[in-house]
């Protein structure tokens, strides 16, 4: 073993100390573009004229990262561009509001540099990151497979980064050998045998200890967004892969940084730089197309014609929206199935000020997995909670929520709890994507095609961060660079 | 077990104890106003600005989908008369059985007293 792989893990967080939390927004969401006001509602809310001639007229279904994303590349590249987004905001699947008095992030939320799309935004406007400490914190409540509570420090049960890169090479041996090129699904195909393994499989034969099991349940079937056996091994696989094959890394890239002024803040960047005309409260219902061009029927029956379309409906949501011709069947088949993706996020406040914690169960039948400590303030503790469905935790029962947080604090007492229902929304109709076994690699093609002169973006089938923010961006850009090339031809 | 509003909240929650003493029978509006918290993410309880969803003040006894400004689901847009008790309970309950496709992201209240403390709550706002 070299000196580095003793190098033990640095937590400037970790303890009792909490870093300072600026209150960024103290107005409702209503302020801003991202949902409208009474004036505008179904309106256009950023109605910029374009000036001259346009290149030609484009769609964009949806206001989520991948539409705004392709709306911004399109309208700074001479289209016309018209934004129909179905809710009275847009964000998509992130949606920055309010609770507890402070803007927090309902949906998506983390980023990290090894994001090669979102990074790149992130930088482009300056934005600036913030912290969730209960990723990395010291202090480690957990409750073993007999329901007990035990409480540990991170350093105790892994001294060294090295220490806990292990369990991650013993849950995802040979990973490299398996997905070499994480980026390029379609190349290097050894990865795709692991498609239809679960993670339950692979964890049941991985000769993993109680408490590593227990850490690597609780993170899987919160990232996986539902119980391990309905979620495929191959899908942090690949976020493995792309963290360089390091499980300390991989810990860092999904719930540890977050941008400060909340997702929210860098959509507003992006399309701000669109010209777009926006209309929320639009839902399309119909998308029509011959070799001349594209037609959408609103569900006020507004007929609007274009060019080109950039279709940002969400797997789950697709096989509601009528497409003439018809949507191709593998797209519908995969949304008629739906992706795993279905599990709780909940943002609670607790009526004192507790330590820095992470709290991990095991369990797709646990009402909460993963307990990350976000901040204290006011003598209260802010923690978001993540758990497999609702079938196990109702999120709207702040009891129920109560007696969930007890497994980890006994004494505690809940003020308010909020998770927003992505699985009752009609335009999510569940979380993040979670490949269902067969879908990392069986759908990935169909759900990519283009349709003639309609382009398919979203996180949902992204190449790289499937799932994620930097997902939903990389198929806004490419969507995009398909209507430039067809239009230009 | 105690619970505190938040403190946005106070100021609203003292108006409506002082209009308490004209509540409906077996409910809780102080409750009732605990769990509108739940609410605030897409809603405007106390002003009449819409936000993700239509604002809530004067809600009771409101024609179904008719807000002024707030452009609504069809499956709302379907269904017709004024919110009453009855219709705030049932839709309370289980928003999407209600009125399948609403936009409204909710699960629903699934605790007959809670449905009947908001309700109360609600009905106490548009007072």
């Amino acid at each position: 073993m070299s000196d580095n792989e003793k190098k033990p893990l640095i937590r400037p967080y970790a303890g009792p100390a909490s870093p300072s939390r600026r209150q960024f927004l103290a107005a409702g969401a209503s302020a801003s573009v991202l949902a409208a006001s009474a004036a505008v509602t179904g309106g256009m809310v950023s109605a910029a004229e374009h000036s001259g001639e346009s290149k030609g007229h484009v769609i964009v279904i949806g206001g989520g990262f991948a539409g705004c994303t392709a709306a911004r590349e399109l309208g700074r590249s001479g289209y016309k561009v018209t934004l129909l987004e179905a809710r009275n905001r847009l964000g998509g699947r992130t949606f920055t509001s309010e609770f507890a008095g402070e803007m927090v992030d309902m949906g998506g939320t983390w980023i990290h540099w090894l994001q090669p799309h979102v990074w790149s935004e992130i930088r482009r406007y300056g934005m600036d990151l913030e912290e969730t400490v209960g990723a990395v914190a010291e202090n480690v409540i957990y409750i073993d497979y007999q329901g007990k509570r035990h409480e540990a420090k991170w350093s105790e049960i892994w001294p060294t980064a090295e220490d806990h890169d292990k369990i991650w090479r013993k849950y995802y041996p040979g990973a490299y050998e398996l997905m070499p090129r994480p980026s390029m699904p379609f190349e290097d195909l050894a990865w795709v045998k692991t498609d239809n393994i679960t993670m339950q499989e692979k964890m049941d034969s991985s000769g993993l200890t109680e408490i590593e099991k227990i850490y690597l349940d609780c993170y899987h079937t919160t990232c996986g967004a539902n119980a391990m056996k309905n979620v495929s091994w191959s899908f942090i696989l690949r976020w493995y892969a792309h963290a360089g094959y390091s499980g300390t890394v991989i810990n860092d890239l999904g719930l540890r940084f977050k941008i400060k002024g909340g997702t929210k803040a860098l959509l507003e960047k992006i399309i701000g730089d669109s010209g777009a005309d926006i209309r929320l409260s639009t839902p399309v219902y119909k998308v029509m197309q011959n070799d001349k061009g594209v037609e959408v029927i609103t569900d006020s029956e507004e007929i609007i014609k274009a060019d080109a379309i950039v279709c940002t409906v969400p797997m789950n949501v697709l096989k509601d929206v009528e497409f003439s011709p018809p949507l191709r069947p593998g797209k519908v088949a995969a949304s008629k199935q739906t992706h795993a993706g279905s599990g709780t996020k909940i943002h609670v406040q607790l009526d004192k000020e507790y330590e820095a914690f992470g709290g991990w169960a095991p369990g797709g039948d646990a009402p909460i997995n993963y307990v990350l400590w976000d901040s204290v303030k006011n003598g209260h503790t802010h923690l978001i909670t993540f758990g497999p469905s609702t079938d196990t935790l109702d999120m709207n029962d702040t009891e129920a929520v109560e007696k969930a947080i007890r497994k980890f604090l006994p004494d505690a007492t809940v003020v308010q709890a909020y998770g927003y229902g992505w699985n009752d929304d009609p335009y999510s109709q569940g979380v993040w994507f979670a490949p269902r076994p067969g879908q990392s690699y069986g759908i990935l093609e169909d759900m990519q095609a283009s349709q003639g002169r309609i382009h398919f973006a979203s996180a949902d089938w992204a190449n790289s961060w499937r799932g994620f923010i930097d997902g939903a961006i990389e198929q806004g850009l490419i969507a995009a660079d398909k209507v430039r090339g067809q239009l230009q031809s | 077990m105690t619970r505190h509003i938040g403190s946005g909240g106070l100021a609203f929650l003292f108006l409506v104890l002082a209009v308490a003493a004209r509540a409906s029978d077996n409910c809780d509006v102080v409750a009732g106003a605990q769990a509108t918290i739940k609410c605030v993410a897409c809603h405007s309880l106390d002003t009449s600005e819409n936000g993700v969803g239509p604002s809530l003040q004067g809600v009771y006894g409101r024609k179904i989908a008719a807000y002024e400004g707030f452009r609504y689901s069809r499956a709302l847009r379907k269904i017709e008369g004024e919110w009453t008790a009855e219709e705030l309970d049932k839709f309370l309950l289980k928003p999407q059985a209600y009125a399948p496709g609403t936009r409204m992201a909710f699960g629903g209240l699934q605790k007959d007293q809670e449905r009947a403390d908001v309700i109360c709550f609600l009905k106490q706002q548009g007072g």
